[in-house]
């Protein structure tokens, strides 16, 4: 992620009041996995899959605090059925911070199938996301990540790409 | 051991724990056997969901107790978790996993548990201390007071017999039912706020506050 950019999302997420954070890491927000891990204000939750990290999440928004998860947008593949069954089944809502890889301007391969997979996945589910390409939006889109959420009921993501991480 | 009994076994040791509820015949028999305080349950229709949810409950609410009464298919499905709770261990979630060695709603087929493969053993050999299988009702009041003494995480799973209890009244709520009654039970014994309804409203609290 760009310089400056992973202290933009770290603020964004103290301002929305997050104090848990799952991760799963992945190169494109390398930055952010690793002032969440050295940063006291967050309980950094490492977990072993995005589905898990999803229903950690979940649970924390049972108890009025608020959680984020952040990932590769890969990992978006891996937790759909359990958002599926947090969100859809039972109301539950997970905001989620990922990497979008395989966008425009992609330099990997094997990245080109996250692309491919990710806003068709997201529409599916019916989960609005936001697209952040520009250093000026990423606090406001991470809060207003957070207000949608509490309001639907229900999961949002924040996508980041351009020149902020490629 | 039937399931029915060991849950009652639990549900008569507890007071205001907050338990998460795997699904299958558990739910139902859950209901019954705990059936104060209500809201104090989550029955969760995801499968794999069970332990990292109350895992997530437990880090929101640090001071109350959190179990998750899991199940064989659902902990095979994330056995992940196992990992995450290993190096967290969070003194206020224990884990009890109803080990039937079977899928019961699709009419019993075989679960892993059924050959080889052992959920306790996965737990120690990840890294959870004295996780153990329990086999009879005897044990069973054992772990549960156990569990709910002393300042640790517990991971006991509890083998059973087939067999659901069929006599039991029915649970009535859907899914978002049982989250609204959980989420207003938090509300209620925390004196927090987790759904602020119309926010903007003078004297409304926000989420996460104080009431």
């Amino acid at each position: 992620m760009k310089k400056g950019c992973a202290d933009l999302v770290i603020q964004g997420l103290k301002e929305a009041g997050v104090s848990i954070v799952c991760t799963l890491p992945d190169s494109y927000l390398k930055e952010v996995y690793e002032k969440v891990s050295s940063d006291a204000d967050f309980e950094h939750v490492p977990v072993t899959n995005e589905g898990e990290g999803a229903s950690i999440a979940a649970g924390v928004w049972l108890t009025g605090k608020r959680a984020a998860l952040i990932m590769e947008n890969s990992g978006l593949r891996v937790a759909t059925e359990s958002l599926s069954r947090l969100g859809l089944t039972h109301g539950i809502p997970v905001v989620m911070l990922m990497s979008y890889r395989g966008d425009v301007g992609e330099d990997q391969w094997y990245a080109i199938p996250h692309g491919i997979t990710m806003e068709p996945l997201l529409q599916t589910m019916r989960i609005p996301y936001v697209i952040v390409r520009k250093e000026e939006e990423i606090q406001r889109a991470i809060g207003n990540a957070y207000k949608t959420a509490d309001t639907s009921k229900y999961h949002v993501a924040v996508v980041f790409s351009g020149e902020i991480v490629q | 051991m039937k399931r029915y009994e060991a849950l009652k076994v639990i549900a008569d040791r507890l007071k205001e724990e907050l338990c998460i509820v795997s699904l299958g015949g558990i739910q139902n028999e859950w209901f019954n056997a705990r059936s104060e305080p209500k809201g104090a349950n989550l029955y969760l229709m995801a499968l794999g969901c069970h332990i990292p949810l109350a895992l997530g409950v437990a880090l929101g609410l640090p001071h109350r107790r959190v179990i998750c009464l899991d199940t064989d298919g659902s902990v095979l499905l994330n056995l992940g978790i196992l990992a995450t709770l290993a190096n967290r261990r969070p003194k206020n979630l224990s884990v009890i996993v109803f080990d039937n060695e079977m899928y019961e709603c699709n009419g019993g087929l075989p679960s892993h548990t059924s050959g080889e493969f052992d959920i306790a053993g996965m737990a120690l050999g990840a890294g959870i201390p004295e996780a153990r299988s329990v086999r009879s009702l005897g044990e069973m009041r054992e772990a549960a007071d156990e569990v709910l003494t002393t300042d640790r995480h517990h991971f006991i799973v509890a083998k059973i017999e087939a067999g659901t209890e069929e006599s039991l009244p029915n649970k009535l709520t859907d899914g978002i039912e049982d989250k609204y009654l959980f989420v207003r039970y938090i509300e209620e014994s925390e004196k927090v706020v987790v759904l602020p309804g119309l926010t903007g409203e003078a004297g409304q609290p926000g989420r996460g506050r104080k009431r």
